[in-house]
């Protein structure tokens, strides 16, 4: 992984022009580090980014989801609810995704118009990759298209190009 | 040598160091004509003029309307079609499908053409449609070729499902734009698909070599049904496909089988350089020289009767431990992708403007200018870095720098010399 110099945002080795601010990464750029936030946008400044193996198990009932999307820092709080689109918005088709990816740069980055769906079933949360050209990762896993992938806390959800942090909170 | 198309590819980087992690490598492949014979014969027009007469139209626009229509009439041969549609608040067919036989009497009806009222594209669009099938050609080129300066109201979504319609039937459409005032969305969306463009034509004088251009590019098509393919290796994802020559385009491919993807190119003019920029995500690779994609190109070469002809090229990178491995960017690549990411700046930074999100608006534009300095376009540069501190002022941009920007980053635009031929 890179890391943009102008924008911090995470870039996939090899990248020669940053997907999200267009800034030249031909020069050496540092190898990443172990934060993932922006400065300034991290949520939670102090506190070290959660692992998928170390996150807390949560209490289903009163749980709460939460996205990160990494590039920009910015944060969605989401009221769980059976199905959440993730995808970008697209007024002419009629497309209002719940979690719409459209102005974190999603278009550059891959992301269809309806790309995955989040369900909620009895405690448990899933993604489905709905046949997305560049697929749907779970930890850089890419899951099967039409099929549900359980999703836990502190997974990285990575639709085409633009990661999320997967929270869920009690 | 039998006629055939070649392909040559050039890698950004010739050398990609052993990861454990995936990388990215950006593939270029430029395609050429080889061994056909001088004087190919010209494939049958099917060609349909849309040309708008609203009232914003009378004067000099329609008169170099008229004359460029003229010389077309002139440069079509007696297998060609022709048919001539204007709109206004109407739609009106002034000259039916038919072989161009009386030219003279052509050009007196469309010398009589008169501008009044608004745009209503839509009806125009559809009367136009209907007069290209009427002559539906087995083999040959069908083309709408619209004109207009006006901003069509309440239609618009009309005008893409019809240009839809034109274009699934093999009707490609050119969509010139002329003044200020024309719906640059609507134009670019009408024409995101195969055999189509939309170009900026900036001043009235433009008109008959934009006409002309475009018609010499209909008349030396040398391959049809061109299609792309690639297949990668495991682990391999392509993340986005797009032309950059002639311009900038981004080119929806299907993944139609695992690690398959399949993108339609339509017909391909001589005239034209062809070229197509591959992201591809290769999985961790292990030192050695490993095969990354296969490439192929599907075509139909209807002048020396060849059909579904294939040429396949295997996209091989050479992995070296990491300490060998340097970060040059392969020139050539490195300039398309200026271009390309220019493009999708500033397509980015409108979708910012719309959302009210000037200051990010104004960054992607100044991005994008440094992006376009560095690959030598210096006069568009200025134009787009003008526009970005217009924005931080005003909080809009000008209409006439949107659409240099827009068509101009895209290589199409048409003004005194500048754009696709300048490259």
């Amino acid at each position: 992984m890179l890391r943009c110099p102008n924008c911090q945002s995470g870039q996939i080795d090899g990248t020669v022009f940053c997907t999200v601010c267009g800034a030249s990464l031909a020069a050496p750029v540092r190898r990443q580090s172990t934060t993932l936030f922006k400065k300034g946008l991290r949520p939670e400044a102090t506190e070290p980014v959660a692992m998928a193996d170390a996150a807390p198990p949560v209490a289903p009932s009163e749980a709460r989801l939460a996205l990160y999307v990494l590039p920009s820092g910015r944060q969605m709080r989401l009221k769980l609810q059976e199905e959440l689109l993730i995808g970008r918005r697209d007024s002419g088709r009629g497309i209002t995704p719940d979690v719409d990816l459209s102005d974190d740069g999603g278009f550059n980055a891959g992301v269809s118009r309806r790309h995955a769906i989040i369900s909620w079933d009895e405690g448990d949360l899933f993604v489905e990759d709905l046949g997305s050209p560049n697929g749907t990762f779970v930890n850089e896993q890419r899951i099967k298209p039409q099929q549900r992938a359980p999703l836990r806390n502190g997974d990285t959800l990575r639709c085409g190009m633009l990661t999320l942090r997967v929270e869920l909170s009690p | 040598m039998a006629p055939q198309i070649r392909l040559q590819r050039t890698l950004s980087r010739a050398v990609v160091a052993a990861s454990e992690e995936p990388q990215l490598v950006y593939v270029l492949l430029e395609a050429a004509p080889e061994g056909l014979p001088s004087h190919t014969p010209k494939l049958p027009l099917n060609l349909c003029l849309l040309v708008d007469r609203s009232s914003s139209m009378r004067g000099e626009r329609l008169q170099y309307v008229k004359e460029a229509v003229g010389r077309i009439i002139d440069q079509l041969g007696q297998d060609d079609f022709f048919s001539l549609v204007t709109f206004n608040d109407r739609a009106e067919v002034v000259v039916p499908a038919q072989r161009v036989a009386q030219k003279a009497d052509l050009k007196r009806t469309v010398n009589g053409i008169e501008a009044a009222g608004g745009t209503e594209m839509a009806m125009g669009m559809a009367l136009a449609i209907q007069e290209v099938q009427r002559s539906l050609l087995p083999r040959g080129i069908s083309r709408i070729m619209l004109l207009t300066d006006g901003r069509t109201y309440g239609d618009e979504a009309r005008c893409v499902e019809i240009a839809r319609r034109a274009q699934d039937r093999n009707i490609g459409i050119s969509a010139l734009g002329i003044g200020l005032e024309w719906n640059e969305d609507l134009l670019e969306t009408m024409t995101a698909r195969e055999n189509s463009r939309a170009q900026y034509i900036t001043s009235a004088n433009e008109i008959a070599k934009v006409f002309s251009d475009e018609l010499q590019r209909m008349h030396s098509v040398f391959a049809q049904r061109v299609a792309v393919s690639a297949t990668l290796r495991p682990g391999g994802m392509l993340r986005s496909l797009d032309r950059v020559r002639p311009f900038i385009a981004q080119v929806p491919a299907i993944e139609e089988a695992e690690r398959h993807w399949t993108a339609s190119l339509g017909d391909w003019p001589d005239s034209d350089i062809h070229a197509l920029m591959f992201e591809i995500v290769a999985p961790p690779l292990e030192v050695g020289d490993q095969p990354l994609a296969k490439i192929a190109l599907r075509y139909d070469l209807p002048s020396a009767s060849l059909r579904n002809q294939v040429v396949e090229e295997i996209i091989r990178v050479q992995v070296r431990p990491p300490a060998e491995v340097g970060y040059e960017v392969e020139p050539n690549v490195k300039h398309w992708l200026e271009r390309l990411v220019a493009y999708r700046l500033q397509s980015t930074a409108w979708q910012d403007v719309e959302a009210g999100r000037i200051e990010e608006a104004s960054q992607r534009l100044q991005m994008a200018g440094t992006r376009l300095f560095e690959a030598g376009e210096r006069e568009l540069a200025r134009t787009v870095q003008e526009e970005a501190t217009r924005l931080l002022r005003s909080g809009t941009a000008s209409d006439e720098g949107r659409k240099r920007i827009r068509f101009g980053t895209r290589g199409l635009i048409s003004s005194n010399g500048e754009g696709p031929a300048s490259e």
